[in-house]
């Protein structure tokens, strides 16, 4: 029974690591509507600035990690002004943003790599002990944490969307920019705080995720990919979809690696992916859009 | 309006010409003047990627001996492979067909198993793998450093035995050269000894808590930890917060890495594993060049084959270049004495192994 309770929890501490990345992401895909990667290399970027920050230049913690939720902000701010928009002008198509994201998370992984070092990084602010034991299952306070906050942005985002204006602005983006700018949205300025809010939430995930695990300048790759597959799952431009899908995810797979080798481990990761693109393309609360 | 766009037109011709003048006085300055004959090597390592460590460590290798070697005609052209097959053959291309190199050096396995059906007869070509056949697809392939699985497996079993270990459970990465020091394992072990794998990673894993359970439940005497850069310490923090208490603990050279030791926080103390090893004359003088003491077994491998290319090889054609690296022999290198090695149709460089330990975060070496 435990062994069971522990694939549980462990598959909820994953899906909530992949929630952090999959909410910022999906909250860009909504309003933007093309795959932004580079979300992937702000989180490593980010990771890195607190790693800098807290055990280089030894800043207060609480400041370092404030200092870096802005500069994730900042980041994608610039990329969307320097890239994006310039592309959107030209009338670019989504094939050429999603082609821009990915040359931006290379060139933002190779800079990680010249101003960091290829060696893995680690912030060190927390002591490496036992987990904390409920009914025979470990569980650290920083994994309880990481949990706690991903369910709280999901529930965060639902009020957002929903009740915000703002957040309803966004939708009203998301579903038709042409109608939204007609009524006085502008969607331009929507873009910009999209990538803003997505961008300081890829920072949250950063800290989280740098404090959970070693850095290393390709890490955001593979953060994304998981991400990218849990926003699919959940239904890709829904964010509390993605956080959904996400927690799904992590816990497939950890009961599929329970009893299959962990090299599979991705593998179930795109069979549930497959499986809803079969049988529920528009994924667990994505809306199915008429042809 | 008509002058507008006259204007226009010229700018993509005025940066097609910069280019093309860029192009020719890159071309003219890199080797078309003096009198003094260069003879390029290429060198193509992963620079960037997953195991930049180990190539930027390579890299600064190579170019420590160069820099000591003040007369030296010898020039070293690096290209990255990212450890990735098609960057590592376009790197191959653009040296041979390009640069003109007069032999090329090439780190880690796959990359070097997607070069060798392009060497041919071009340039001799040391692949830094641990894989024998690759050997047999050209006469101008040598086989190069890393530990070569026998001797490492050699070092690990005697230290196991001495701790009278029987049952080995291995956590292990799904690389070639990690499945090869595996499967040395596998084929060394007695009669009376087991080595089972416990789980086999993709190379970006780094959740390891549901495969952990499975160490616990097999009771092992020693854990086999052939994990890549960043998942073995990662493999560390994960047993402890689980509550798992490891028994003796091995592990490759992967382990080699100060970061990987001080990321652990102390719990990679007493782990053994077995490198090629590195003089403390040349640490330090690494150290304080480079400021970092990471993979200092493949920075020590760069500098003795930059000091071979540097000092003993004659560079009249490719044929008296691959008979010069074959002529090697009890060379002093800060790795200990390399000699070249030839065994059916195997062609290699030996170079001894030695058995470490961590103690108090810091690699010790044990014999």
């Amino acid at each position: 029974m435990s062994i069971i309770l522990q694939l549980l929890v462990n598959g909820i501490i994953a899906g909530a690591i992949y929630s952090l990345v999959a909410s910022g992401f999906s909250l860009i895909y909504s309003t933007n509507k093309f795959i932004h990667f580079a979300h992937g290399a702000v989180i490593a970027f980010s990771a890195y600035v607190l790693y800098y920050l807290f055990s280089v230049l030894e800043l207060n913690f609480v400041l370092a990690v404030i200092l870096s939720i802005v500069f994730a902000s900042f980041l994608g701010y610039v990329m969307n002004l320097l890239v994006y928009k310039q592309l959107r002008k030209k009338h670019a198509s989504y094939v050429i943003l999603l082609i821009a994201s990915v040359g931006i998370l290379m060139l933002l992984q190779s800079l990680i790599l010249i101003l960091f070092g290829a060696d893995i990084k680690t912030i060190g602010l927390i002591k490496i002990t036992k987990g904390l034991q409920f009914w025979g299952v470990f569980i650290t306070p920083l994994q309880i944490l990481i949990v706690f906050l991903s369910l709280i942005l999901l529930a965060g985002f639902y009020f957002f969307m929903k009740k915000s204006k703002f957040g309803k602005a966004m939708r009203a983006v998301s579903d038709n920019r042409d109608v939204a700018e007609i009524v006085g949205i502008s969607s331009e300025k929507v873009y910009s705080w999209s990538f803003i809010i997505g961008s300081a939430i890829a920072g949250v995930a950063a800290i989280l995720i740098g404090l959970e695990q070693n850095l290393t300048p390709t890490m955001g790759t593979s953060l994304m990919i998981k991400g990218f597959a849990a926003a699919i799952i959940g239904g890709i431009g829904s964010t509390y979809g993605a956080v959904l899908g996400a927690f799904l995810l992590g816990i497939v797979e950890n009961f599929g690696i329970g009893y299959l080798p962990s090299g599979y481990k991705d593998a179930i990761a795109f069979i549930i992916l497959f499986i809803f693109l079969l049988i529920r393309p528009q994924g667990i609360l994505g809306i199915k859009r008429r042809s | 309006m008509n002058n507008q766009a006259t204007k226009k037109n010229w700018i993509p011709i005025g940066i097609i010409l910069v280019i093309v003048v860029v192009i020719l006085g890159g071309v003219y300055f890199s080797g078309g003047r003096g009198s003094k004959k260069v003879t390029k090597i290429g060198v193509i390592a992963p620079l960037t990627g997953p195991l930049a460590e180990y190539g930027i460590a390579f890299k600064n290798g190579v170019e420590l001996a160069n820099s000591q070697n003040g007369n030296s005609n010898v020039q070293y052209v690096f290209e990255d492979n990212k450890w990735d097959s098609k960057e590592a053959i376009s790197a191959f291309n653009k040296l041979v067909q390009v640069d003109g190199v007069s032999a090329v050096i090439n780190w880690g396995t796959p990359t070097s198993e997607a070069i060798a059906p392009i060497v041919k007869d071009t340039v001799p070509f040391i692949a830094i793998t641990t894989e024998p056949p690759i050997t047999s697809i050209s006469p101008y392939i040598i086989r190069g450093g890393f530990n070569q699985p026998k001797d490492y497996v050699a070092q690990v079993w005697k230290y196991l035995r001495s701790k009278n270990v029987k049952k080995i459970g291995v956590m292990k990465t799904d690389i070639v050269y990690l499945n090869s020091l595996f499967a040395e394992l596998q084929k060394a072990k007695n009669s009376d000894e087991s080595v089972t794998l416990i789980d086999n990673f993709n190379f970006d894993d780094a959740d390891f808590k549901t495969s952990i359970g499975k160490v616990s439940k097999g009771q092992y005497d020693a854990i086999g930890v052939l994990l890549v850069s960043g998942q073995v310490s990662t493999f560390y923090k994960q047993a402890k917060e689980l509550g798992l208490s490891l028994p003796i603990t091995f592990g490759s050279d992967f382990f080699e890495s100060q970061s990987e030791i001080d990321a652990a926080q102390g719990l990679m103390n007493g782990a053994v594993y077995a490198n090629t090893g590195a003089t403390q004359e040349f640490t330090d003088k690494y150290v304080s060049t480079y400021k970092n003491s990471s993979q200092m077994a493949s920075a020590a491998y760069g500098y003795d084959l930059a000091k071979i290319f540097n000092t003993v090889i004659n560079y009249q054609d490719k044929d008296t270049i691959l008979q010069s690296l074959k002529s090697v022999k009890d060379f002093s290198g800060v790795e200990g004495t390399l000699s070249y090695s030839e065994t059916n149709n195997d062609r290699y460089f030996t170079k001894p192994t030695y058995l470490k330990t961590i103690t108090d975060n810091k690699i010790q070496v044990i014999n």
